[in-house]
């Protein structure tokens, strides 16, 4: 396994920064695009099944710690999305930039659709926090669009601090 | 086995977790959990949110610095070109000078503009003058000419008719006893504007074949020294034919309608002093 330690701690710690200073400074009337969701999706891609999956329990559970969403909802939701975009890492050539916009709308879909689940199942009381058709559709496109910055910044820093080669390995 | 399997495992270990946590309402119990992550996330965002408007404000400033750079280079453009012009002036006064020493010819008159007040306006049907409230003792001579403006343009309203110690009366242009000496700017053309009542004046000694038309404005010339030159009498409304062979005259509609002037400029002759109030 060459599972870097201290990269994987620093991509989680900067990850997690990143996304608090940009979502504090998001100012446009547009949805900011989930980094975090787009970075588990961008590390699954490069083959790090257990690191995608690893950052995104904790970056998810941060997130629901963070939000409104129930507690652990996220946290599954990006372990899951990491789990399978990093298997599925043989399949796809993610160094498209088609690839990586598909890989963004499958993994943002797949989001939206079991964090409303979760809403619909889990949800004691209260309302549901589901959120409207058109804020999704906003969410997908933005998340696609950002998607080839993310994981072309993510890949590179793979490439820089984890000499290079791609793992395709199961258990990395 | 286990190395080949471990990203499953650990899936299915976070799916037991996430499970876990959303079955059992580990909502209500991380409310502190929420509270510190709100309280970590806070510094982090204020520092770059005070950067953020650090720097906006720098940009303002510097976009404010930039247009103060053009502005005053503008001013320093205008300066120097104001500089030149007055020296040019200088120049060409100082030739005037000794032209007109060499020549013999008096300097034209300059004026200097006293600021008064109508005081009463002529009630007859006629209306041929105002009074205002500065006499003899601000300085006015009879003849001195009157001016309004209209708009920013200044304009002929008469002439100073009668003069007391503390008002005078101004015989107002349209009155059928004044007379001025007046030009058609766009043409060229001279002839003397005469008043015909109070809201017409009539410019004489038009040639036959003149080019005047309606619209034309009709500025004073200047000849007799009694006007500046350049001061807006009135507008050209139509021509017709004066009764003397070879002229034609202009109908001319006033610039100035006495009854709406409230305040007056009385151009008084440079370098004769006024006479001090006691």
């Amino acid at each position: 396994m060459k599972l870097n330690g201290s990269f994987w701690t620093g991509l989680f710690l900067a990850g997690w920064l990143f996304h608090a200073v940009v979502s504090s400074l998001w100012s446009i009337p547009v949805p900011s695009p989930q980094w975090l969701l787009l970075a588990v999706l961008a590390v699954g891609s490069i083959g790090r099944v257990a690191a995608a999956e690893t950052l995104g329990f904790f970056w998810g559970l941060m997130l629901d710690a963070q939000g409104s969403s129930l507690f652990g909802a996220q946290g599954w939701i990006l372990a899951a999305a990491g789990f399978a975009v990093g298997r599925l890492s043989r399949q796809v050539d993610a160094e498209k930039a088609l690839s990586q916009v598909i890989l963004a709308a499958g993994g943002t879909l797949f989001y939206l659709v079991f964090l409303a689940q979760s809403e619909l199942l889990f949800r004691g009381t209260g309302v549901p926090h589901v959120p409207p058709i058109g804020a999704a559709l906003a969410q997908l496109l933005i998340n696609a669009a950002a998607a080839p910055l993310v994981f072309r910044l993510v890949r590179a820093a793979g490439r820089r601090f984890l000499g290079g080669e791609e793992s395709h390995a199961y258990g990395d | 086995m286990f190395r080949k399997h471990f990203s499953s495992l650990l899936f299915i270990v976070y799916s037991l977790l996430g499970l876990a946590f959303l079955s059992w309402s580990a909502d209500n119990a991380v409310q502190s959990l929420r509270h510190t992550v709100h309280y970590l996330m806070s510094p982090w965002s204020d520092p770059p949110l005070a950067a953020m408007e650090q720097l906006g404000d720098t940009g303002r400033n510097l976009s404010r610095l930039i247009s103060q750079d053009r502005v005053a280079r503008s001013l320093e453009e205008r300066g120097l070109t104001r500089t030149m012009d007055r020296l040019w002036c200088e120049a060409v006064e100082a030739e005037n000078v000794r032209l007109r020493t060499l020549t013999g010819l008096a300097p034209i008159p300059r004026y200097r503009p006293l600021p008064a007040r109508v005081w009463s306006w002529e009630t007859s049907a006629a209306l041929r003058s105002v009074t205002i409230n500065r006499g003899a003792r601000d300085g006015i001579t009879a003849t001195d000419p009157v001016v309004a403006f209209v708009g920013d343009k200044p304009a002929v309203l008469g002439q100073v008719a009668e003069v007391f110690p503390d008002k005078a009366r101004i015989m107002l242009l349209t009155d059928p006893s004044a007379a001025v000496s007046a030009v058609v700017p766009r043409t060229g053309e001279q002839g003397v504007i005469e008043g015909e009542g109070p809201s017409r004046l009539v410019l004489n000694y038009l040639y036959s074949d003149t080019a005047a038309a309606p619209g034309d404005e009709v500025l004073t010339a200047g000849l007799g020294e009694l006007f500046p030159s350049g001061l807006l009498l009135g507008t050209v409304v139509g021509l017709e034919d004066q009764g003397i062979e070879s002229f034609r005259r202009a109908l001319v509609k006033p610039a100035i309608q006495a009854t709406r002037v409230r305040e007056v400029l009385v151009l008084l002759r440079e370098g004769r002093a006024p006479v001090k109030r006691p």
